[in-house]
């Protein structure tokens, strides 16, 4: 097999000009290939399955993907992970939809309306609405991608460390606007995960904290573990005690074309959701949960009827998808054009193009070009692919939401603790699940929202360690924190943030 | 003496009887004291290391207070009962299933119970063992189909060995006492 492909490397040479007339004509030479478009359709197919098991999605589905693809050239094994990367990002909003369970933390603001709709009985026209803005977005990105290659350089640095301090504020000020319930309730759930944030070593200080003499804690409060028990277990605890089914409702199945119809008729929401993960998605480490939080709030914010968001409005799933994909090709900015990860996915990548002998960052688009464009085409294919199995197979998913807890919630609980073994191999992994899973269902009884918690969780160690990195750049001048126009930006979109809905609600009491 | 649903019920009815703000109250009450501890630990830390922790934790426990003061304070000032669970948050959407609060708490309690002990059994003999055990004794028990059960276990096992280890090549947890230890043993 690897004789057989040292030959079909010979057919298709690595680039070394940077001409990209030479570079596309590779790269479609390489992903039209019959063989590589069924290897494109199984990463995407692992990708949708992988993503739809919290703990799975995005980054531990590349990780195990790579010594699979390790025997292959790198053109294939590179094309292999993007079209992978392409099927994760819609899977995890199955679950958001389905079980109130997002697939990885920027699904969180889907299940917002995505569980509500479910329990409607209008399952499928989330989906449909999923799959649609998925698609849309992600090949918007990638369009954007493109477009940027001249000056990917500039864009790739244009955010500096202050500037991601103030946009991971921005996207923890959404805490007290996005959730529904009351504004102490919603911090406290916030300040707990800030709280929880800060548990481990901290990479800038050095230092480690609130470890409590536990080695496991030395790496801070695992993601995904976290996210499985507060969701998904806590789901399932709460499930057994109603013992119905998710929906009381029969599943529409003509639903999935209304959803797809959605999305179009909401271009205008779809358009300014996917342009904003987008311009998210070039911020390095920033990644797709601000992204899905700012869209899911402008969204909100500019709807004629922003309350009945959180009640089951089609236009926050739209929004949330379209900005959660689109992030993706932005996040591209910075992984190829610099070798700098812009999401937890795109780390993984950059380790894949490593040990494929590839150097990310201005070389690649001198000597290998058409891995750029190989990646932007295997990740059109595979979004493209996503969305149309998802929309063929959403009146097979939404049959989930009738069956019969008993049969469904062990399920759900054996297959969500092996997710959070399966990414570091550490019992101690479900132990947390379970624990936080407990935790979790007393949050929904006393109403904290768990969403608020994931985001603090989330962008805490963000904001802290780009806090600090500014200082040591400035050597503790603290004019650095508001000397560059792109933070003042973000503080007035901080100020924006918190200050509309008060003018909202202070406008809705006069009248 | 046998325990069955029904006997334990008049524990569960009494506990849905106390104001369901003791309960909220612990709750919060314990988050607060685990952020007072972070604060404390954190005095104890470089000024760098300790500075955000304390910009979080000190305004968290003033928030918790606040919390626990307006809960205690609502119901002398009638400001409207507190429900056990808030579905403000949007995230606690709940069916509108006819149940009795008490049945519903044991029923909780039951579940939790499920996952301490499918915990225990995964830690024991490892994730592939539990599973059946784990699959096949709740779809028996409460569905009293033992077809049925087997075939949740067996269908949930099969997709679990061929996507997990087969497919994604992951390393399963096979337990402090792996199957074929417990097997000499016997």
């Amino acid at each position: 097999m690897t004789e057989l492909f040292t030959a079909i490397d010979l057919l298709l040479p690595l680039q070394q000009t940077g001409d990209p007339t030479e570079a596309i004509r590779i790269a479609i030479d390489t992903v039209l290939t019959p063989r590589n478009l069924v290897y494109i359709l199984l990463a995407t197919l692992l990708g949708l399955v992988a993503g739809m098991f919290p703990g799975l999605g995005g980054p531990v589905a590349l990780a195990l993907l790579i010594p699979i693809t390790y025997p292959l050239p790198a053109n294939v094994a590179l094309m292999i992970l993007a079209a992978n990367l392409g099927g994760t990002a819609f899977g995890g909003s199955i679950t958001a939809i389905l079980l109130n369970t997002p697939g990885d933390a920027p699904n969180a603001a889907t299940v917002f309306d995505g569980y509500p709709l479910t329990r409607q009985g209008r399952a499928g026209e989330a989906i449909g609405a999923s799959a649609t803005a998925s698609a849309l977005g992600a090949i918007l990105g990638v369009i954007l991608l493109v477009a940027t290659i001249p000056f990917i350089r500039q864009l790739s640095v244009a955010f500096h460390s202050v500037d991601i301090f103030w946009l991971a504020l921005l996207g923890l000020a959404t805490i007290a606007v996005v959730t529904r319930g009351s504004v102490i309730s919603d911090l406290i759930a916030g300040g707990f995960g800030l709280i929880l944030a800060f548990h481990g070593l901290n990479p800038v200080t050095g230092s480690a904290r609130f470890t409590w003499d536990f080695d496991y804690l030395l790496s801070g409060v695992p993601l995904v573990p976290l996210i499985i028990g507060v969701f998904a277990i806590a789901e399932m605890i709460k499930l057994m005690g109603e013992r119905s089914t998710i929906s009381q409702e029969e599943p529409d199945i003509k639903g999935v074309l209304v959803g797809v119809k959605s999305v179009f008729r909401n271009w205008k929401v779809f358009l300014r959701s996917s342009s904003l993960g987008w311009i998210i998605g070039t911020v390095p480490g920033a990644g797709g949960t601000v992204a899905n939080f700012l869209a899911y709030l402008q969204a909100k914010q500019t709807d004629p009827d922003p309350d009945s968001f959180g009640k089951g409005n089609i236009n926050g799933v739209i929004a949330s998808e379209a900005a959660n994909d689109a992030k993706d090709g932005g996040s591209m900015v910075p992984t190829l054009g610099l070798g700098i990860p812009g999401s937890a996915s795109t780390a993984v990548l950059i380790g894949a193009f490593v040990i494929n002998g590839v150097s990310p960052g201005p070389l690649l688009f001198r000597e290998n070009l058409q891995i750029v464009f190989i990646i932007v085409f295997a990740l059109i294919i595979s979004n493209v692919l996503t969305s149309i199995v998802g929309l063929a197979s959403a009146k097979y998913l939404i049959k989930v939401t009738q069956i019969n807890v008993t049969t469904l919630v062990p399920i759900v609980v054996i297959v969500g603790l092996i997710g959070s073994f399966v990414i570091r191999g550490q019992f101690s992994d479900v132990l947390l699940t379970v624990g936080f899973g407990v935790i979790g269902f007393f949050m929904v009884k006393f109403g904290l929202s768990r969403v608020a918690l994931i985001v603090a969780l989330v962008l805490g160690p963000l904001a802290e360690q780009n806090f600090h990195r500014a200082f040591q750049i400035s050597r503790g001048d603290p004019s650095i924190l508001y000397n560059r126009p792109l933070s003042l930006l973000l503080i007035l979109g901080i100020v924006l943030v918190l200050a509309i809905p008060l003018y909202r609600s202070r406008r809705a009491s006069r009248t | 003496m046998t325990i069955t649903p029904g006997s334990i019920d008049p524990i569960f009815e009494r506990l849905s009887s106390v104001d369901s703000r003791l309960w909220s109250g612990i709750f919060f009450g314990i988050l607060g004291l685990y952020t007072l501890a972070v604060v404390l630990e954190a005095r104890t830390y470089s000024s760098d290391a300790r500075l955000f922790p304390l910009i979080v934790g000190v305004p968290f426990l003033g928030l918790v207070v606040l919390k626990l003061v307006l809960m205690a304070a609502s119901g002398r000032l009638s400001l409207g009962s507190f429900e056990v669970i808030d579905l403000a948050d949007g995230m606690g959407e709940t069916a509108a299933v006819d149940v009795t609060p008490a049945v519903r708490y044991r029923r909780e309690f039951a579940m939790i119970l499920w996952i301490v002990v499918l915990s225990a059994l995964l830690w024991a003999f490892g994730f592939l063992f539990a599973l059946l055990v784990f699959l096949f004794s709740f779809v028996l028990l409460y569905e009293r189909k033992p077809i049925r059960a087997a075939l949740v276990g067996v269908g949930t096992f099969s997709f679990v060995y061929v996507f997990f280890i087969r497919l994604l090549g992951a390393n399963i947890y096979e337990g402090a006492y792996p199957i074929a230890v417990l097997g000499a043993l016997l």
